[in-house]
């Protein structure tokens, strides 16, 4: 038992308030006794708690003291003990945080007389927990206010954090998310590979890392709609346990820029491979259905620019491929009536249905069994593109979303834009290039008919004047008649000419009909087919054999051919009285051919030009134009072989004709 | 005995007649159709063997390959001179002619071809 003293002592030494007061029949409370505590804690003196009258009631917060007044009356009613928290304030207006523990003080009678209790000083442990609060509520706010959708869960998978951002994200208010399972909000098929997932996490000990790269994993509403995430995992350990904090952020946008880049980049590459229109659109087709839409339809504007004619239509089903087409033969489009009028090749712009409703439907089709078929199409969104080149509409392509059940928004509008603006460069390309083909084509075909046409009737004068000839037996018609037959054979040798370039036109030069031809034979050959020429033209020709003659496998007629036309181009521009060589030179394994005249010369700045078949220089005349040195070049390089001109003004020139001896 | 006659199957009529003219001139008989049909036809009634058919290929009507063809089912062995101005002999390769003389015509060349079989 303690003595009276050193109870005494012991109460005046503990560092809080005790005290001890009666309840007055007033409804007041009178202190019977207060320890000197109170005077360091709130600077009021033990005599002024003692003496002054419900003195707490004055000292205590006015925000708190009705609040206390209620504690200690339940606390009385219920005849328990309690603990209230109040704010004093003290003598120099400071507030000080206190926490009363009392006690009811009851008679013989039990009937309450009193209470007994200490009051703490715990302005310490306030600010503490107010520092505590204002963290948390920080934290708080970083994590609800985050961009990127927060969800913690717990070691049981149980959502424990689920910020606005992930309310958004998911469709799905916090308090009804907290405590759910995350798998719910993940697709099926991750289900299983994500516990895995979480489990290594934990067990690799790596505190963050990215989970997978973007758009490869997908998250799931609690509609059951699945979308792209990218998402990072962090786990941090509690005394209550670990905690794994994921944070998505939703790719949708991401995966579909992607995608739409990807599809365009697809797009370039089709239009950029083909030049057969009909390929490219239904590549264009293919890339397009069903990723972009479910309907793809392309229509070109017809000739007279009154209709359109469906090019390209595709579906995945093929019935309602042939349903499309068999309704553009039934009801063909008339430009010109009114229910066309805002047709996008018309008014030139986009047409652009984010929801085809049924006003959409009644508005642009007046046929009452069109409108019906077209009611049970389901279509939902679509996107009408007109189709220009060079500043001209040349028709439309058409998006149209149906049975999938999706919309398209203003991205899938340009991505469709752009889409379009390709396929009319491919169209555009493919009828540019089809027109050029038209165009080369008429041109042979007529070379080919003049060239055989004018063939018979030139034969028909050659072999009449022949017949003249013997038959006249008068020397003064010998003369006129061969002038004839002269003019008729360079006729023909011309339609010759004609002929051959027309096969070398036609790509692939033309058939060699090779045999063996014996050098020194060829030489004799041209002497003989021009010595006569060069005589009437008071030149000398002079052809010099070669000592080693050679066996060539060539194509005998072509080859004169080509000799001879550069023989008759010498003797052409060779004055009276010049001379003109002919020669050959064994070179390593080819020979060359050598035709020199003593000719005004060709500037060097020509040399390329004379080989060419349409040269129109300003001196053509002087070098010789027309087709002699083109058909030349084109049969030694179909032989393999090469032609070539050193020249210089005034000394003459010489072409050297190589060909491979193998 | 009637020396044996040169038959001439040639469209271009100027070339047909010219034809017919010179080797007339030079003591050769003949006889000259327009088309493979016509010539055909003739070898149909006429068993008489000309010593020489000088034969177009690129005719209306009936072309010389067929005429040719034909005229070999017939039973017919007289010689044929395709005279053309096809010019890539694998046209002619398989054509059972005799010769080939290209168009223009080199009279010398014709003359001896035909004096060859008709004389």
């Amino acid at each position: 038992m303690l003595s009276g003293d050193r109870a005494f002592d012991l109460l005046e030494s503990v560092p809080g308030v005790v005290w001890e007061t009666r309840f007055e029949t007033d409804g007041r409370q009178a202190m019977l006794y207060v320890n000197s505590a109170v005077e360091s804690l709130f600077g009021y003196t033990v005599d002024e708690w003692m003496h002054t009258p419900d003195f707490w009631a004055r000292v205590i917060h006015p925000e708190d003291s009705e609040r206390v007044a209620e504690e200690i009356r339940r606390a009385v009613d219920s005849c328990r003990d309690a603990v209230s928290r109040l704010r004093i304030v003290a003598r120099e207006g400071r507030v000080v945080w206190c926490e009363s523990h009392y006690m009811i003080v009851c008679d013989e009678r039990l009937r309450p007389v009193g209470l007994r209790g200490v009051t703490l000083d715990i302005s310490e442990r306030i600010r503490a927990e107010q520092q505590y609060l204002e963290q948390k509520e920080r934290l708080d706010g970083i994590i609800q206010s985050a961009m990127d959708a927060v969800i913690t869960i717990d070691e049981s998978h149980r959502i424990v954090v689920f910020n606005r951002a992930a309310e958004q994200m998911f469709r799905v208010a916090a308090d009804q998310a907290i405590g759910l399972p995350l798998e719910t909000f993940l697709p099926e098929k991750y289900v299983r590979a994500h516990r895995g997932h979480i489990a290594e996490f934990d067990r690799t000990g790596v505190t963050s890392r990215s989970m997978t790269r973007p758009g490869a994993i997908e998250a799931r509403r609690m509609d059951g709609s699945v979308f792209p995430i990218e998402a990072t995992i962090s786990k941090v350990e509690t005394p209550g346990g670990k905690l794994f904090t994921a944070i998505l952020r939703d790719q949708t946008e991401k995966v579909r820029r992607e995608t739409r880049q990807a599809y365009l980049a697809k797009a370039s590459r089709i239009v950029a491979s083909s030049l057969d229109y009909q390929t490219t659109l239904s590549n264009l087709a293919e890339i397009t259905v069903p990723d972009f839409a479910d309907w793809f339809a392309v229509d070109l504007l017809t000739a007279d620019g009154n209709s359109l004619e469906l090019v390209c239509v595709s579906h995945r089903d093929r019935e309602k491929v042939e349903l499309a087409r068999e309704l553009r033969r039934r009801y063909p489009v008339d430009l010109k009536s009114p229910m066309y009028r805002t047709n996008v090749v018309n008014t030139g712009e986009t047409e652009f249905f984010p929801e085809i409703g049924d006003d959409v439907l009644t508005a642009a089709i007046t046929d009452p069994e069109l409108l019906l078929i077209t009611r049970s199409l389901g279509l939902r969104s679509s996107i009408a593109v007109p189709m220009r080149s060079r500043g001209r509409i040349i028709g439309a392509i058409t998006f149209i979303q149906g049975e999938s059940n999706r919309y398209y928004d203003n991205l899938d509008r340009d991505t469709a834009e752009e889409l379009t603006g390709r396929a009319a460069v491919a169209i555009d390309n493919a009828r540019l290039y089809r027109d050029a083909q038209q165009a080369i084509r008429n041109r042979q075909d007529i070379l080919s008919i003049v060239s055989h046409d004018l063939r018979n009737p030139l034969h028909a004068i050659e072999i009449s004047a022949v017949l003249l000839k013997r038959l006249a037996g008068d020397d003064r018609l010998e003369k006129p008649v061969d002038r004839i037959s002269r003019a008729a054979r360079r006729a023909m040798a011309l339609i010759e000419d004609l002929n051959l370039v027309a096969k070398i036109e036609e790509g692939g030069g033309f058939r060699l009909a090779r045999e063996a031809v014996s050098l020194n034979a060829l030489l004799e050959e041209v002497q003989d087919g021009f010595q006569l020429l060069a005589q009437d033209k008071g030149l000398t020709l002079s052809v010099e054999r070669i000592e080693q003659d050679a066996t060539l496998s060539v194509d005998h007629k072509r080859l004169y051919q080509a000799l001879a036309n550069v023989i008759s181009n010498a003797l052409k521009f060779s004055p009276a009285g010049s001379v003109v060589e002919v020669g050959a030179r064994r070179d390593g394994d080819a020979i060359a051919f050598r035709v020199h005249d003593e000719g005004p010369g060709i500037p060097a700045e020509h040399f390329a030009n004379i080989f060419q078949k349409n040269w129109q220089g300003e001196n053509a005349k002087d070098f010789g134009s027309g087709l002699g040195l083109y058909i030349a070049k084109a049969i030694l390089e179909a032989h393999g072989g090469a032609v070539s001109v050193e020249s210089a003004e005034g000394e003459g020139t010489t072409f050297f004709l190589s060909l491979p001896v193998s | 005995m009637k020396p044996a006659r040169v038959v001439i199957i040639e469209d271009e009529p100027e070339i047909r007649e010219s034809l017919a003219e010179l080797l007339e001139y030079e003591g050769y008989p003949t006889l000259a159709f327009e088309n493979g049909l016509v010539g055909l036809r003739y070898f149909e009634e006429s068993t008489e063997d000309p010593c020489v058919i000088l034969l177009d290929l690129m005719m209306p009507v009936m072309n010389g390959w067929e005429f040719l063809t034909r005229f070999r089912a017939l039973g017919r062995a007289a010689p044929v001179v395709v005279v053309s101005a096809v010019s890539e002999t694998p046209e002619v390769g398989d054509i059972e002619a005799q010769a080939f003389l290209r168009k223009p015509i080199d009279f010398d060349v014709l003359l001896a071809t035909v004096q060859s079989f008709c004389a």
